[in-house]
C-alpha cells in the first residue's frame, strides 16, 4: 500500500431531469421523478415512450453564443455542469490554478445524435458535402475539450468510456490523478444524452420497461422505473451530466473550502458476463478486500446502487451487495437514482453526487417508485416511510456495467 | 436562374446564420461590406470549410483553393460578386 | 504547478504485440521500421469515390484469431480483432497469466472509433430504408469500451478495466494510466495499449476538414500537406521491474513517466504557441524525474499537417533548448499512418523497439525539412544508435496532449 493525499468533494454541478443541483436534491428527497412522455423523436407505434429529459436548464446562461453554436448538446451539458460545480465550490481559479486543473468526463456514447446527422449527410450528399463543423464534435472527448477551452483548464484531461459505469470510472480516474500528483484539483463526472438510435436498440432488446413484446402484440404492462421492485420490468432511459469538483485536502483547507465528503477510494474489478448483458447474480466481483482496506464495512450507512429496474442488473446488485456487506453492514440503507432520472452511461456520476449529498445532509433519498421490495434483496431498501438515518458515516457507490466491469466508490464524512 | 443582387445577399446572410449556426444574429446585423472572418462573428477556419461546402451545395459553385476562398469570403459583397461572376460564366 | 511524485517502483514492459499496416507481429513491424518501409497504399476497405484522398495505411491481414469460437468471431468489430491479435502476441510472449491471478491483472486501452465501421453499415441501412430496425449488436458494440470487454473475456482478465478516448492521444493516456496503477499498487500487471480501425466516418471527417494528404504524408517536410490515416493495434504488458526480474521475464524497455495537458484553445487546431505540447513534455519529464539532456530520441506526433508539425517542432525547441539539436526526432506516421486512438501505443512500441534494438526509425517520406527548424529529423533512412531515454508524443482533437517517457531496460 501507499501513503497518499486525501481527496475531498468540494463542489457539485449538474444538468439533470430533476434540474440543477438544489432542485435535483429537493425533488429527489421528495420522491419526485423526471420521466416525461417522449415527444422529441418518433418512438414507434408501441410502448415504451417515456424517458427522463434534462430540464430547468438554459445553455445560454452558462455558455456565450459564439461558443454555443459549435458545441453539441452533450458538450453543452458538460460545460454547464462544470461551471456550476466551480461556482458551487466557490472556486474562481487563478491563471496558475486553471493551468493545473484537470478534467475527467465519463460517457458511454457521447454525441451519438450528431454521429447520425453526419453520416446521414454523408450518405445523402456524398463526401464533398460532408459537414466539417460536426465532425470534430464526434470524438468522445469533445465535451472534455470544450470544458478545457471554455474554462481555460490545462491540467490532465481525460475521457473515460466504461459503458454504464462511465461516471464511477471517471471519478476513480480523477481520484488517481490527484493521488499520483498530476493535479490538485480535478473536475470529474459524466453523463450521456438520450439518442433515438440507442432507444430503439434497447427497446428491441427488451431491456426497456415495459419489457419484451408479447407474441403478436405490442409490449404491455406498466412503463415505470422501480429499482429492486419485485414487479420491475425494465429500465427507462435518461440523460444528464453531473460533475464533481475533487480537490486535494490541503488545497481545500488552504482556501477555506467546505467539503461535502471525502472520496476515500475506489475498487475496480470485473466478472465474466455475456456480451452487452449484465453479469448473472452467481458471479461476484472480488472487491471486498480492497474495500476493507479503505474503510471498515460496518461504517457504511448508505449504498447508492446502480440498480436500474432491469431484472438482470438488480438481481446482480442484490447478490453482490449482500455478499459484500450483508452481514457486516446490516443497517446500511440502499437507494438508487435510476428510479428518478433513468439509466444512461454516465449516470454513476449522479450516484456519486447523491452519496456526497447524503453525507453532507445525513439524508437518504428514498426509492421513489418502490411498491413491493424484491425478496431477493436482503439489504434494507430506502423506502419513503423510513425515518432519516441517525448518521451517515460512509457511503458506497456501487456500479456494474453490461459486459461485467464493476466499479465501487467509497465516500465518507470529510 | 440568377436572383437580384439584393436577394442574393439576403440569401447569403441567412445561409451564414443557419449554416454556421450563428446565435443571436439577424440578417440585418450583418453589414454588406463587413469582413465575414473577423472577431465580430467569431468565425474560424472550420467555418470557412463549412462555408465552401454550403456554397457548393446551394449554388453549385466550387471554390478551388484557399486563395480564391479568401477573396470570395472577404465580405457579403465580395461573396455575392463572386457567385454572380461564376454563374454568368457558366451561363 | 503540481509536482508529480517521483517514481517509487521501476516499471518495465515485458510483453509486446501488434497488428498494423507494416506487419502482423512485432518482428515484422521492427524490420519494416528499420527498412524505412511505408504501409500507405490505395484504400480498399471501403469505396473512396468522391473523396479527395484515396490512400491509407490499411491492415491487409485482418482476420480474427482462428481459435475463437464462431459465435464470438461473428460479433467482433475490426478494432476488436486487432486488439485480440495484438494481445495474444503480447501475453504469449510475456507469460504473465501463468504467474499473476486474473483479478491482479488490469486492462486499460485507448481508441476512438471502436466498432464504428460495423455501426456505420447498420445506420446506413436504416437511413437508406433498407432496414426498419437498428441491429443491436453493431450499435451496442460500437463504444470503445467493447474492445476491452472482448479482450478481458477472451483472456480472462479480471482486474480494473478502463477505456480512454481522447482522440489521437488515447493510447498514450492509456499507457500513462497503466503506469499510475502500478505505482499505486492496485494490481500486479497491466495489459495496455490501443486499437483503431479505419471507417468511413473518420475518413470523411478528415476529408471534409481538408486534413488528408492526397499523397502519402510527409511529416516535417516543407511540402507537407496533410495526414494519412492508418489502423491497427499495439498492446504492451507492463509490470514492476522487481516482479519481472523475480520471474525471469525479459524487459524490453522501462516505462518511466508520462504527462498530459489540454491546450484550452480550439477543438482541432493546436495552440499556436504549442502551450499544451510544451506542458505535456515538461510534465512527462518531471514525472520521470529526468532532465531534457537525458532524452536521446523523440518519436513525434508528426502527422504531416502544416500546423501540427510546425507547432510541435517549436514546442520541442522550447522544452529542450540547446539539447534539441543533440537529440533525434522522427515521425513514424509516414510508415504506419496516423492510427488515431492506437497511435500512442503503436508509436510507443516503435520507440520501445528503437530503445531495445538500438536504432532510430526514420521519418519516411521526409525529403526537405523547414530550414528554420534546428532539429535532426532523421529523413529517409534509419540509423543505429544507443538510446538511453526517449519520448513519444501524441496530440489529439480537443487539444489533448500526451507525452510518454520510455527508457532502455
Amino acid at each position: 500500500m501507499h501513503e497518499h493525499a486525501r481527496v475531498l468533494v468540494t463542489g457539485i454541478g449538474m444538468v439533470s431531469p430533476l434540474g440543477p443541483l438544489a432542485l435535483f436534491w429537493d425533488r429527489l428527497r421528495a420522491g419526485e421523478d423526471g420521466f416525461v412522455p417522449i415527444d422529441w423523436f418518433d418512438t414507434g407505434p408501441t410502448p415504451p415512450a417515456t424517458a427522463a429529459r434534462a430540464r430547468d436548464w438554459q445553455p445560454k446562461e452558462h455558455i456565450k453564443p459564439t461558443a454555443l453554436r459549435r458545441m453539441d448538446r452533450f458538450s453543452q451539458m458538460a460545460v454547464s455542469a462544470c461551471r456550476m460545480a466551480l461556482a458551487d465550490a466557490a472556486l474562481a481559479p487563478s491563471a496558475a490554478e486553471a493551468d493545473a486543473m484537470g478534467v475527467v468526463v465519463g460517457c458511454a456514447y457521447g454525441n451519438l445524435l450528431e454521429t447520425e446527422t453526419f453520416l446521414a449527410g454523408l450518405i445523402a450528399k456524398g463526401p464533398t458535402l460532408a459537414n466539417p463543423m460536426i465532425f470534430p464534435n464526434l470524438v468522445l472527448n469533445a465535451a472534455a475539450g470544450y470544458v478545457a477551452i471554455e474554462l481555460g483548464l490545462r491540467g490532465p484531461n481525460s475521457t473515460v468510456c466504461r459503458n454504464e459505469v462511465s461516471g464511477e470510472a471517471a471519478l476513480a480516474l480523477a481520484y488517481d490523478t490527484i493521488v499520483c500528483g498530476h493535479a490538485d484539483v480535478v473536475l470529474a463526472g459524466g453523463g450521456d444524452e438520450i439518442s433515438p438510435v440507442l432507444f430503439h436498440v434497447n427497446k428491441d432488446l427488451g431491456v426497456l420497461s415495459p419489457g419484451r413484446r408479447r407474441r403478436g402484440g405490442g409490449a404491455s404492462g406498466r412503463e415505470w422505473s422501480s429499482p429492486f421492485d419485485r414487479e420491475r420490468n425494465g429500465m427507462v432511459m435518461g440523460e444528464g451530466v453531473a460533475m464533481l469538483l475533487l480537490e486535494r485536502a490541503e488545497h481545500a483547507q488552504t482556501r477555506g473550502a467546505t467539503a461535502y465528503a471525502e472520496l476515500v477510494g475506489h475498487a475496480m474489478r470485473s466478472v465474466p458476463a455475456p456480451p452487452h448483458l449484465w453479469p448473472p447474480p452467481s458471479t461476484v466481483p472480488a472487491i471486498a478486500d480492497e474495500l476493507r482496506q479503505l474503510r471498515a464495512a460496518d461504517e457504511i450507512d448508505v449504498i447508492v446502487s446502480c440498480a436500474n429496474s432491469t431484472r438482470g442488473l438488480d438481481a446482480f446488485e442484490a447478490a453482490h451487495l449482500a455478499a459484500l456487506l450483508g452481514e457486516r453492514a446490516p443497517g446500511a440503507l440502499v437507494t438508487s437514482v435510476k428510479g428518478a432520472i433513468g439509466e444512461f452511461g454516465g449516470a454513476g456520476a449522479f450516484s456519486a453526487a447523491v452519496a456526497a449529498l447524503a453525507l453532507r445532509d445525513r439524508a437518504v433519498p428514498p426509492l421513489t417508485a418502490l411498491e413491493h421490495p424484491d425478496p431477493a434483496c436482503t439489504l434494507r431498501l430506502a423506502t419513503t416511510d423510513l425515518p432519516p438515518p441517525a448518521g451517515v458515516r460512509a457511503a458506497l457507490v456501487s456500479g456494474t456495467a453490461r459486459g461485467g466491469a464493476c466499479t465501487a466508490l467509497l465516500l465518507a464524512q470529510p | 436562374m440568377t436572383m437580384s443582387s439584393e436577394d442574393l445577399k439576403s440569401r447569403l446572410k441567412e445561409l451564414l446564420i443557419t449554416g454556421l449556426r450563428l446565435q443571436d444574429v439577424a440578417p440585418a446585423g450583418i453589414a454588406d461590406d463587413q469582413p465575414i472572418f473577423v472577431d465580430g462573428l467569431g468565425l474560424d477556419s472550420i467555418d470557412a470549410l463549412e462555408l465552401v461546402v454550403l456554397i457548393e451545395e446551394h449554388f453549385g459553385i466550387a471554390i478551388p483553393d484557399e486563395e480564391v476562398g479568401k477573396k470570395a469570403f472577404a465580405s457579403i459583397n465580395a461573396l455575392a460578386d463572386f457567385i454572380a461572376a461564376e454563374q454568368s460564366r457558366d451561363a | 504547478m503540481t509536482r508529480s511524485s517521483p517514481p517509487t517502483r521501476q516499471v518495465v514492459v515485458t510483453g509486446l504485440g501488434t497488428v498494423n499496416a507494416l506487419g502482423s507481429s512485432v518482428g515484422a513491424f521492427a524490420a519494416a521500421l528499420r527498412a524505412g518501409t511505408s504501409g500507405i497504399a490505395p484504400l480498399t476497405l471501403f469505396d473512396t469515390a468522391g473523396f479527395r484522398a484515396r490512400i491509407a495505411a490499411q491492415v491487409r491481414d485482418d482476420a480474427p484469431p482462428e481459435e475463437l469460437a464462431a459465435s464470438l468471431r461473428r460479433r467482433l468489430s475490426r478494432s476488436d480483432v486487432f486488439a485480440l491479435r495484438a494481445t495474444a502476441e503480447a501475453l504469449t510472449e510475456s507469460g504473465i497469466t501463468d504467474v499473476v491471478a486474473p483479478e491482479r491483472i488490469g486492462l486499460v486501452l485507448g481508441g476512438t472509433t471502436g466498432g464504428m465501421l460495423r455501426a456505420e453499415e447498420c445506420l446506413r441501412a436504416r437511413l437508406e430504408g433498407r432496414s426498419t430496425r437498428y441491429l443491436p449488436d453493431p450499435i451496442l458494440g460500437s463504444p470503445i469500451s467493447v474492445s476491452a470487454d472482448v479482450v478481458a473475456d477472451v483472456f480472462d482478465i479480471r482486474g480494473p478495466r478502463l477505456s480512454l478516448s481522447t482522440a489521437c492521444s488515447s493510447s498514450g493516456n492509456a499507457l500513462g494510466t497503466a503506469l499510475d496503477w502500478l505505482r499505486l499498487g492496485r494490481i500486479d500487471a497491466v495489459v495496455t495499449g490501443g486499437t483503431e480501425s479505419l471507417c468511413r466516418m473518420t475518413f470523411a471527417g478528415f476529408n471534409a476538414l481538408h486534413a488528408l494528404s492526397l499523397e502519402p504524408c510527409r511529416p516535417f517536410d516543407r511540402r507537407r500537406s496533410g495526414l494519412s490515416l492508418g489502423e491497427g493495434a499495439a498492446i504492451l504488458v507492463v509490470e514492476s521491474a522487481a516482479q519481472a526480474a523475480r520471474r525471469g521475464a525479459r524487459a524490453h524497455a522501462e516505462l518511466v513517466g508520462w504527462g498530459n495537458s489540454a491546450d484550452a484553445h480550439h477543438l482541432t487546431a493546436p495552440h499556436p504557441e504549442g502551450t499544451g505540447a510544451i506542458l505535456a513534455m515538461r510534465r512527462a519529464l518531471a514525472n520521470a524525474a529526468l532532465r531534457p539532456d537525458d532524452v536521446d530520441y523523440i518519436n513525434a506526433h508528426g502527422t504531416g499537417t502544416p500546423l501540427n508539425d510546425a507547432v510541435e517542432a517549436a514546442a520541442i525547441g522550447a522544452v529542450f533548448g540547446d539539447a534539441a539539436s543533440r537529440l533525434a526526432v522522427s515521425s513514424t506516421k509516414g510508415a504506419v499512418g496516423h492510427t488515431l486512438g492506437a497511435a500512442g501505443a503503436i508509436e510507443a512500441l516503435a520507440t520501445i523497439l528503437a530503445l531495445r534494438d538500438g536504432f532510430i526509425p526514420p521519418t519516411v517520406n521526409l525529403a526537405e525539412p523547414e530550414p528554420e527548424w534546428a532539429l535532426d529529423l532523421v529523413p529517409g533512412r534509419s540509423r543505429d544508435a544507443t538510446l538511453r531515454y526517449a519520448l513519444s508524443n501524441s496530440y489529439g482533437f480537443g487539444g489533448n496532449n500526451t507525452s510518454v517517457v520510455l527508457g532502455h531496460a
